[in-house]
């Protein structure tokens, strides 16, 4: 097996090539014919013949190319990386490439003539750096690397989501959604694109030798005299730079990266340039064959359904499937090495907060913009006119924030991982498929109704994740890699029936976007009661909390029944997060903000801990709320994605200082 | 006063009910047509003081309002207004009031209005804008009743509404007068079929048909349109440019509205299916101002008069 590359068969290729071929000559077979026999006759507008020559021969092409450069960059990356999860995807290139297009795109439109494959390039470099300095110092272990890339990848796509909600074009926001689409008018997307990959994929011919002994170990590599750092930077610039041409051309494309490399070892490919090779022949295939399947699956839509969204959605799944199957060199946190967690601050610090939160609420209720848009303080202002459009939110945002800092405190203490939420472990996004299950399959919903799905939905995500989180022990990077393979999942698919123009898809995006907007007192008064209500037994069981955070043994020893308060403490964390993505999207991060705060205001132990978080949790959804009420004003951004800009970098700056946690925690 | 209020609102209430049913496509015909007058009637019989601050939640009833000489006190994204309006001018006097999804909810209480006036795709907002004044829902692509015939019959019931009957009814006169000197004006010219078009990006355009203002217009003065392709509700079809090609016939003149994002234009100058278009070839191609696609009356008029001086100057 581990003797060379006869043993390739490349039969999956085959079969891959030969369904893309089948599926290219029932669309255009009759095309093809006909132009034969004809000749092609000049002169005339033949419109069958001009959609053959300059649409469906371009998008053929353009998916070949971008398949192919898709393939090669992401078996570049898993070889310079030795990481079989790495991939343009996975490390947020090509969602760095897309970000810095949107940015100019909305703000320098002049610029993008010139220069969209040199703003792809930058914005593609930009995310690698981070991930990379992010990465630097882990050791760049490939599960948290993949784990770092993903978030920025997501992070990147709501920032560009965020600007284009920004800057609405009278209903034709959506069409933004619809990147990554592989439809053509010409071959100028093919003509650019040939030549750069032509020079890229020269360029990395000259360093196979140099990297094929780098690959087999970095000893071997130094004794040609470059050193294995030097060949590494150019092997993943290289990378980087295939994936941002194809992400200038025709937008994200997810996942082709991460699947082809795998196939084609999988197939039995072992030398590196047949490893390369293989890759780059089987991403081709595969992008072929996926927008094959997509134009004759979506008929007349096939212009709007974007190929991208669709390899993303098969992609995702096919991420949560390998990520339990892979092997990984990451240091073991076993259940039962608890964390030690001294109490260092008391009462002193919740009433500060408490303090804290009062004067937050006050001022995002009394202090707005005013009619002529200028800064107001409204202490006297009517309830008619004002108060009776903040009250409400505000509210809301304080409900939603006291949810989601109670299910993050929850799941942190019953994972025993710190780095545990509703947001990170993908249960908000299970919440939002039950959502959006709802808005499509129930006709005329209400709150109640979403409300009901986001449950199941949560639920759902969250008996999936703790019976694999028991399996591995809870393994912390494992469980957020399922998260946010979910979450790239829910993001993918949004994508997909955003770009269908249906208008149930507008009603999920405002969800999805996590406003407080046009909530009822009611609803709001409902919510905070019900996140109130929820504490108060987590208050009085805290000492279970903190009894199961020594593990199962301790804890029944100490009269604590483990199973019955575990399902007990799930079933709460589910109707927390459920909740609160009703009242403010999926985004937010604040389930994984507020019991951090808490924490490094000195508090550990379960009781107080959880009082300052809620109340810390609660006022930063009602400061993003309140920033995206008066930043723009008259104009409005939402909460949820306001405050996964704050969140996100926080959860990324976590990660990178987790190992030396981990390393103290253990010693 | 009170009273009058609770009853505007109940009746408001059964009318959210019906054209939100009728946003749907289900419910009956012309049903917030009649409404509109009832309501008129009631508010009439009342001797309810006629509404002088008006919030609209469309371009289409402010651009009628500046035309009758009330301009609203705040209309949604009047940021946008030059983008896709552009004439009538707006007066500064107007308050920005935020997206039309996402209105700002203080922004319009605090301009204290006495009526909000509001088409079928906004009435998700009907139940809370009704706490801060009485409501219209104008029956304007309602997927029930025509754009043209709609605006007339609206602009008339907004003359009654406000008191300004004469000032309606000579509006109306004039959009007339105009329409008949153009109808008169292309029976003596053989002007070319027009497909009618707003790019979305540099690969779909929307090709107006069927439902749209456009079209009403076209239909009442004798223009013919290219397009005969399946359009929405709204009037308008999206499609790749290569539909267009498809659709595309030797004497068809291509008009395109503003607006335009920057990097299509080149895009376009660079694609054979789009250069290649007959139209496009023999130079039968226009690149034409805004004009509100979803409006009433002065969106009409604007409409035609920028394509009859472009027709006049190429093809008399």
């Amino acid at each position: 097996m581990s003797e060379t590359q006869r043993n390739y068969n490349p039969v999956l290729f085959f079969i891959i090539t030969g369904v893309a071929l089948l599926l290219s000559w029932l669309l255009m077979g009759q095309d093809l014919q006909d132009i034969l026999t004809n000749g092609g006759n000049k002169g005339e507008y033949n419109v069958q013949q001009m959609l053959f020559l300059f649409s469906a021969l371009p998008r053929l092409s353009v998916a070949i190319l971008s398949g192919l450069a898709l393939g090669f960059s992401g078996a570049i990356l898993q070889l310079a990386l030795r990481n079989p999860l790495a991939s343009p995807t996975t490390m947020g290139v090509s969602a760095g490439a897309y970000l810095a297009l949107v940015i100019a795109g909305l703000f320098f439109p002049a610029t993008l003539v010139y220069g969209r494959e040199v703003i792809a390039l930058v914005g593609a470099g930009v995310a690698a750096a981070l991930v990379f300095g992010l990465m630097a110092r882990r050791d760049f272990s490939p599960i948290s690397l993949v784990l770092t890339g993903l978030i920025v990848s997501l992070y990147f796509g709501a920032l560009a989501s965020l600007l284009v909600l920004l800057n609405d074009r009278y209903l034709a926001s959506l069409f933004i959604w619809g990147a990554g689409s592989l439809s053509q008018q010409s071959w100028d997307v093919a003509n650019v694109l040939w030549p750069q990959l032509l020079v890229l994929f020269g360029l990395s011919m000259i360093m196979v030798r140099p990297f094929s002994l780098l690959v087999l170990g970095d000893g071997s590599a130094s004794s040609l005299g470059v050193s294995p750092g030097m060949i590494r930077f150019f092997a993943v610039s290289i990378a980087i730079a295939m994936a941002a041409f194809v992400t200038s051309a025709v937008g994200v494309i997810g996942f082709i990266g991460l699947v082809a490399p795998m196939i084609a070892r999988l197939c039995g490919a072992r030398k590196v340039l047949s490893q390369l090779i293989w890759s780059a022949l089987i991403g081709a295939a595969l992008l072929w064959m996926t927008d094959a399947v997509i134009q004759i699956l979506a008929g007349r839509l096939r212009e709007f359904v974007p190929t991208g969204a669709v390899t993303a959605l098969l992609g995702s799944p096919l991420l949560l499937f390998l990520i339990p199957r892979m092997k990984f060199e990451t240091v073991v946190q076993t259940n039962e090495a608890p964390l030690v967690w001294r109490q260092t601050a008391g009462l002193k610090v919740l009433f500060v907060m408490l303090a804290i939160s009062i004067c937050i609420v006050i001022v995002a209720v009394t202090f707005g913009r005013d009619t002529d848009f200028g800064w107001a303080f409204d202490l006297s202002g009517s309830w008619k006119d004002v108060y009776q459009w903040r009250v409400p939110r505000v509210i809301a945002a304080f409900g939603a924030g006291i949810m989601l800092a109670l299910a993050g405190m929850i799941l942190q203490r019953l994972t025993g991982n710190i780095m545990a939420s509703p947001e990170v472990l993908g249960i908000n996004a299970g919440a939002m498929m039950g959502i959006g299950v709802c808005i499509y399959l129930v006709v005329g919903v209400g709150p109640e109704t979403l409300a009901i799905g986001a449950l199941l939905g949560a639920s759902i995500v969250l008996a999936a994740l703790f019976a694999f989180g028991k399996k591995s022990g809870f393994q912390p990077e494992r469980m957020i890699l399922i998260g946010v393979a979910l979450g790239a999942l829910i993001d993918a698919l949004i994508g997909a029936l955003a770009a269908t123009g249906d208008l149930r898809s507008v009603h999920l995006l405002r969800i999805m976007a996590g406003s407080t907007y046009g909530v009822s007192l009611e609803a709001a008064c409902g919510a905070f009661l019900l996140g109130c209500t929820l504490m108060l037994p987590l208050l009085f069981g805290a000492r279970a909390l903190d009894v199961l955070n020594f593990g199962e043994k301790v804890s029944l020893s100490l009269g604590v029944n483990v199973r019955r308060s575990r399902f007990v403490l799930f079933a709460m964390a589910s109707c927390l997060t459920a909740g609160a993505t009703v009242l403010v999207g999926p985004l937010s991060f604040v389930g994984l903000m507020a019991p951090h705060i808490a924490r490094a205001l000195g508090l550990h132990q379960a009781r107080l801990q959880m009082a300052v978080a809620c109340l810390a949790g609660g006022s930063l959804m009602v400061v993003a709320d309140w920033i995206g009420r008066v930043s723009d004003y008259p104009y409005e951004m939402p909460a949820g994605l306001l405050s996964a800009l704050v969140g996100t970098p926080l959860l990324l700056i976590l990660m990178s200082r987790q190992n030396a946690f981990a390393r103290s925690s253990n010693a | 006063m009170l009273p009058d209020h609770q009853m505007l609102f109940a009746e408001s209430g059964t009318k959210s009910h019906l054209s939100r049913r009728g946003f749907l496509g289900l419910g009956a015909m012309g049903v917030t047509a009649s409404l509109l007058s009832s309501f008129t009637t009631a508010h009439a019989e009342k001797g309810e003081k006629t509404p002088r601050r008006i919030v609209c939640l469309d371009y289409g009833s402010a651009t009628t309002l500046i035309e009758l000489g009330l301009p609203p006190v705040g209309v949604i994204a009047a940021q946008r207004w030059n983008y896709w309006v552009r004439e009538p001018k707006l007066p500064n006097s107007v308050a920005d009031i935020g997206q039309d999804l996402v209105i700002n909810l203080e922004a319009v209480s605090r301009l204290k209005p006495d009526l909000i006036l509001m088409t079928p795709y906004t009435t998700s907002h009907q139940p809370v804008l009704e706490k801060i004044a009485p409501i219209e829902v104008i029956p304007l692509f309602d997927g029930q009743s025509q754009p043209l015939p709609a605006s007339r019959e609206i602009t008339k019931n907004l003359g009654v509404l406000l008191g300004m009957e004469t000032e309606a009814e000579n509006y109306l006169k004039s959009f007339e007068t105009k329409l008949v000197a153009a109808r008169d004006l292309i029976a003596k010219r053989n002007y070319p079929s027009l497909t009618l078009l707003n790019f979305m990006d540099a690969r779909h355009a929307r090709v107006y048909g069927a439902n749209s203002l456009y079209q009403n217009v076209m239909d009442e003065v004798g223009l013919i349109n290219a397009w005969r392709g399946e359009t929405n509700y709204w009037g308008f079809q999206t499609v790749g440019l290569e539909r267009l090609a498809s659709e595309a016939t030797e004497n068809t003149e291509l008009v395109v509205f503003e607006p335009l994002m920057d990097d299509i234009k080149p895009t376009l100058e660079r694609s054979p299916l789009w250069k290649y278009l007959p139209s496009v070839q023999n130079d039968r191609f226009v690149m034409l101002p805004p004009v509100m696609m979803f409006g009433m009356l002065p969106s009409a008029e604007r409409f035609l008069s920028l394509i009859l001086s472009h027709l006049e100057s190429h093809y008399s």
